[in-house]
């Protein structure tokens, strides 16, 4: 037994925690395979076209990449796999997007066959001009985006090569009191000198930084897209602390406000909003709208069809794209690369959190039986009731004030699905409750007392999933969810990351009720977290009763 | 089957006599001895058998490899003599006549099979160049992994059977997908092939039952199920395991062929392309022919194929990963070390090592293999469910026990969950139930007590005695050995009109097969089976619709034979055995076992037909 990893004919790579090489191997393998999964003993990396082409594009050959494989790897490498990296990694840079005359563009082939080949496919031959060479093509610049997305459809990635436009110019600086961190410091820089791309950063590590000092080195107009408004908001807040740029050349394009100034900041529901369910979109617009010289997308696994296709007729501008994750669940992960741009950064968050940047985790899901009474409703009840009946569990309600109260003093969310049950859980702890109801002022005034200390417990309902930033919360209390859905129950945790005073942890507890569909659902959230490398416990209520107040040391899984 | 003493012993003095002076054995000597070692000497009977040439080489592998039956005879002909080559063996003692009604008959003695198999290949071999490679891939037990790999599968997800036996074609691809990927044996035509060995295996070891659901209304459902422990079957010294696969594998004529060579060329490295050479020459031979439209080196893997998967030999391959070399040694089997591997929070399993097949059969049963990976495994709520109901027979304790036998300690979350599943995943079974009825309380009470002792689950009313229907042959015996014969037949309820007859069952249950025909090997070539005599061994096929082939089939038919035809389509190769019914102008109509239908046949297609055993 030599190599830390296994390379499998899927073409996934497992790799050995406990093994003496692991560190190296991860270097390694994050230069050509994206990571799947990080469970405590073995990790597993995915490569995959994109990721290949997106190390192609960092300037690594295949040769390495099969070498890196056959050196790592415990056993054979299947040849399948070999073959493919060499083919895949082949494929790019022999079409290149350049500069033409006349406002055209050039696309060049490094064969006049593979010229041919690609123009054979309808959606490539109707954005091109002609051929201008045996090797060369033009095409209006307009067509850049489309072009792309028509030829990695076909397998053929584009090394764009085309300028950039810069933009209207924008006086941004970084303030003084901001210091970047290092890995901060080199997204930034790795994005700037691509001019377009992906930086990849797991929750709580401040991608929004990273953002903030491209826009700054970028020194142009900026439109930034992200996720719901509350996002929004933090934006304008991180913006406004951290940058010199004013507080009148930040607009906000939401349904409430239509400012297009300098720094726009608008979300994916608001470009993708439609009057009517067959009709156009009017606000996608909003990117020709002014001379933007950056666009950032914020949770760029989120990015929508939509916005991919007006992504597309902005091609000369500059772009970065923010993520925890480059997986996307709708395969839709080779636009990203063409049309928003490769990988240019990605740090491993359990460097990030073995140097402090943000907070260990421990997850438990306490299985709360249902009293008799609702047990017999469950078992009569049809499938589709059955999952409100387990998640509304009333036995549930004392299990939250166990858990609060294992944690005296600590900033803690109860977040839950069901309004109805948030607010008596609300009423039964004196809490404050935050629902899709309550008025925006009300809630950044309820979240600004929390972040201040001056409130310890918010109820929470969906809204507080996504971007919302509560840097102090360190308890978590999951009353309820949706039907197993893995990234909102990655963004709850995400809540927690920040990094934490003192021991620097933070704790997520899941209440499911015992031997119902919770169960089940609630199972494949427990996979979602287990698979990041988080360490999960299973709890009875009594088991949790007698834990000792704050004396179970949360542990993350050994890197 | 006879020893060469038992014929020399059996042979006029006149006739011994010949073959030692033939063998140029002094007079005086003990002939019946010496014969026998002049016989089994491999050098000697090289020189032997170079010294008689090809024709009676021919039939002589035809015996060994592919155990065709040496028969002179001649429908719709008159008889002719035995050939020159035949008279020679005789004369040698190497074949050993007889004269039957039409036909002349020759034996090979038994000692003889093997120095003439290895004399054969040794000089098949004698051409094979040396070779390197870039690596080796091998498949140590492969037949066995894949065995245990189907044997879990099946108990989480029986394979539907038609009411022949035979498989439904949709069960194929689920069975194929339940193997692990390996190394140029992934492939349709290659998984098809594994698939088969797999479940001959199984099958031969008495690891799969039919089950059948006769329950009123029940309509008769048929599945392959699994039954019995394979942890023991597959168990055990892995070199007598791998030994038992080789001869299993060996029971086909393409790898048989391939053992012999690679017995011949023990320990090399030899170049694929002229081993290829010096299969389809040894194959030729002892076949007659070498099929159509298939390439010596497709041909030579089909031999290879079942050899390599047991682990009697290594493939090797050049920097591109084509197949270029045969190492004719058997592959390693790592002695297992420590722990299989070890399970994460997220109710993962990876191997971290190769497992052995019994591991293999605990692994796959609790924990599903993640689609197209060979070392990662995913607990789930079916595969514990499953675990729990197949695994009584491979353990008393519960999944999570012997799921720590093999990856060590689980996470508590993980462990925990199983125990949840394990219990809601306990099932109840429907077993049948037969009443013995005694007809009256005294006979029930002494039956009881007497011949039936310890077999009665219950007494129903006065004269009723539960069995399990599983005891019956042993109830059949007990009563009969106590002068009580049981009365035939049955009278059971069903819910249907047209009772389905139990016979049925039973029938279905030894009629059951792998797959219809002999299976396709590696690359999808499909090894022939032995069980055939030919007519006219010697002499050339006929080939189109010839007088003498319409003669011999028209015998054919009216005697009511079952033949094996050999047909090539558009340079397609296949056989089909029949019953003949009728000359219809240029086809032959005929009942195809095979189908089980009626079928046509060009009779132009027909290359040979031979008498099927």
């Amino acid at each position: 037994m030599s190599g830390p990893a296994i390379v499998q004919s899927d073409r996934s790579v497992l790799l050995e925690v406990a093994h003496a090489g692991f560190a190296g191997a991860r270097e390694r393998l994050a230069a050509f395979a994206e990571l799947e999964k990080s469970p405590e003993h073995v990790h597993t990396y995915r490569i995959s076209p994109v990721s290949l082409w997106n190390a192609a594009a960092a300037g690594l050959r295949a040769e390495e990449i099969a070498h890196t494989l056959v050196e790592l790897s415990r056993y054979d490498v299947p040849q399948a796999v070999l073959a493919d990296v060499r083919d895949l990694c082949a494929r790019y840079g022999r079409l290149r997007l350049l500069d033409g005359v006349g406002g055209l563009l050039r696309l060049r082939s490094d064969t006049p066959a593979l010229l041919v080949e690609v123009m054979r496919a309808a959606p490539v031959a109707e954005l091109l001009r002609g051929c201008t060479g045996p090797c060369e093509a033009s095409l209006a610049a307009p067509a850049r985006g489309p072009l792309k997305q028509a030829l990695i459809a076909l397998g053929w990635p584009v090394e764009d090569l085309a300028r950039y436009e810069d933009g209207d110019a924008l006086a941004v600086q970084l303030r003084d009191e901001l210091e970047l961190r290092d890995y901060q410091q080199e997204a930034a820089a790795a994005f700037s000198a691509a001019g377009a791309g992906v930086v990849v950063l797991p929750c709580g590590s401040g991608k929004t930084i990273v953002g903030l000092a491209a826009i700054a080195a970028q020194g142009a107009e900026t439109l930034i897209v992200t996720s719901n408004a509350t996002s929004v908001a933090q934006w304008r807040r991180e913006l406004l602390a951290n940058t010199t740029v004013a507080p009148e050349a930040i607009g906000e394009y939401s349904g409430q406000a239509k400012q297009i100034r300098p720094i726009t900041i608008t979300t994916y529901q608001m470009l993708t909003h439609r009057p009517r369910r067959d009709g156009g979109f009017p606000h996608l617009d909003l990117f020709e709208r002014r001379e933007w010289g950056l666009v950032v997308y914020d949770e760029v696994h989120l990015l929508p069809a939509p916005v991919f296709r007006a992504t597309a007729r902005i091609q000369a501008r500059r772009r970065l794209g923010l993520t925890a994750t480059l997986i996307r669940e709708d395969g839709a992960a080779p636009l990203v690369f063409s049309l928003v741009g490769p990988k240019r950064y990605d740090a491993p968050w359990r460097e990030l959190e073995d140097a402090g940047w943000i907070a260990g985790a421990e997850c438990a899901e306490v299985r709360v039986p249902l009293a008799a009474e609702p047990r017999m409703a469950y078992a009569l009840a049809e499938a589709r009731e059955r999952f409100v009946l387990a998640s509304g569990n009333r036995a549930k309600d004392p299990v939250v004030r166990s858990v609060l109260s294992r944690h005296p003093g600590a900033q803690a969310l109860v977040i839950g699905y069901h309004v109805a049950q948030l607010g008596r859980i609300a009423q039964q702890l004196g809490a404050a409750l935050i629902t899709g109801n309550t008025p925006r002022h009300e809630r950044e005034t309820l979240y600004d007392a929390f972040r201040a200390g001056d409130v310890h417990v918010l109820c929470v309902s969906k809204v507080a999933n996504f971007a919302l930033d509560l840097p102090s919360a360190a308890v978590a209390v999951q009353v309820s969810g949706t039907f197993g859905s893995r990234q909102e129950e990655a963004q709850r945790l995400g809540r927690l990351l920040r990094p934490k005073p003192g021991d620097n942890r933070a704790w997520f507890y899941t209440l499911v009720s015992h031997e119902t569909c919770e169960q089940d659902y609630a199972h494949r959230r427990q996979l979602f977290l287990a698979e990041q490398g988080y360490r999960y416990s299973v709890l009875s209520p009594e088991e949790l009763d007698a834990m000792p107040a704050l004396g179970n040391r949360p542990e993350r899984a050994a890197a | 089957m006879t020893a060469i003493a038992e014929f020399v012993a059996k042979a006029s003095k006149k006739h011994v006599r010949a073959v030692a002076r033939a063998l140029g054995l002094d007079e005086g000597n003990d002939y019946k001895r010496e014969i026998q070692r002049a016989l089994t000497d491999e050098r000697r009977l090289a020189t032997l058998l170079d010294r008689l040439g090809d024709d009676a080489r021919g039939p002589l592998a035809g015996v060994v490899f592919a155990g065709r039956p040496i028969e002179m005879s001649q429908y719709g002909f008159e008889r002719r003599a035995p050939s020159r080559a035949m008279l020679e063996l005789e004369r040698h003692g190497l074949l050993y006549g007889f004269e039957a009604g039409w036909s002349h008959h020759y034996v090979l003695a038994d000692d003889l099979h093997e120095p003439v198999r290895a004399v054969l290949a040794t000089r098949a071999a004698g051409a094979v160049a040396d070779a390197t490679a870039h690596s080796f891939i091998a498949a140590p037990l492969q037949t066995a992994h894949d065995a245990a790999s189907l044997w879990a599968h099946l108990a989480r997800e029986p394979a539907r059977l038609k009411a022949d036996g035979e498989l439904y074609v949709r069960a194929s691809p689920k069975l194929a997908a339940a193997l692990a990927p390996i190394e140029f044996g992934d492939a349709d035509q290659a998984r098809t092939a594994r698939v088969a060995a797999a479940l001959r295996l199984l099958r031969d070891d008495e690891l799969l039952r039919v089950r059948v659901d006769d329950r009123p209304g029940g309509g008769g459902r048929r599945e392959l199920v699994p039954a019995g422990d394979p942890t023991r079957t597959l168990g055990g010294d892995p070199v007598r395991l791998r030994n038992r696969l080789m001869s299993r594998a060996q029971e086909a004529v393409e790898p048989d062929i391939a053992v012999a060579l690679v017995r011949a060329l023990a320990g090399r490295t030899v170049e694929l392309a002229s081993f290829a050479a010096a299969f389809c020459g040894l194959l030729a031979q002892s076949m007659g022919r070498l099929p159509r439209g298939v390439t010596a080196q497709e041909l030579a893997l089909a031999g290879l194929g079942p050899i390599w998967h047991a682990g009697g030999l290594e493939l090797g391959r050049d920097a591109d990963g084509g197949l270029v070399a045969v190492r004719c040694a058997p592959a390693e089997i790592d002695a297992p070390e420590g722990l299989l591997g070890l399970c994460q929070g997220n109710f993962e399993i990876v191997a971290l090592r190769e497992p052995t097949p019994p591991e293999r059969v605990e692994l796959e049963l609790i924990a599903e293999r993640c689609s197209g990976q060979t070392h990662a495994f995913a607990l789930t709520r079916a595969s514990v469910a499953a675990a729990v109901r197949a695994g009584r027979a491979l353990a008393a304790d519960g999944p999570v026990e012997r799921l720590e036998r093999l990856v060590g300690e689980l996470p508590q979350n993980v462990a925990r969950s199983i125990d949840g599943w394990a219990h809601a995943g306990r099932t109840v079974s429907l077993r049948s139930a037969l009443f013995v009825d005694a007809g009256d309380a005294a006979r029930a009470d002494e039956l009881a007590a007497g011949p039936l002792a310890g077999m009665v689950v219950a007494r129903l009313g006065e004269g009723l005695l539960a069995i399990l229907a599983d005891d019956l042959p042993a109830i059949e015996r007990a009563l009969a050995g106590a002068g009580l014969p049981l009365e035939p037949g049955l009278d059971r309820v069903s819910g249907r009109w047209i009772e389905r007859d139990s016979a049925t069952s039973a029938a279905a249950e030894s009629a059951w097969q792998p797959c219809a025909s002999a299976p396709p090997g590696l690359l999808g070539f499909r090894p022939r089976g032995r069980q055939v005599s030919t007519i006219g061994a010697q002499a050339a096929a006929p080939t189109g619709a010839s007088s003498t082939l319409i003669a011999n089939l028209a015998t054919l038919i009216d005697e009511g034979k079952l033949v094996e035809l050999s047909l090539c389509d558009q340079g397609r190769y296949e056989t089909a055995v029949v019953i003949p019914t009728q000359l219809d102008g240029d086809q032959l109509l005929g009942w195809c076992e095979d189908c089980q239908q009626e079928h046509a046949f060009s009779l132009q297609s027909i290359e040979q037909v031979a008498l099927a055993a």
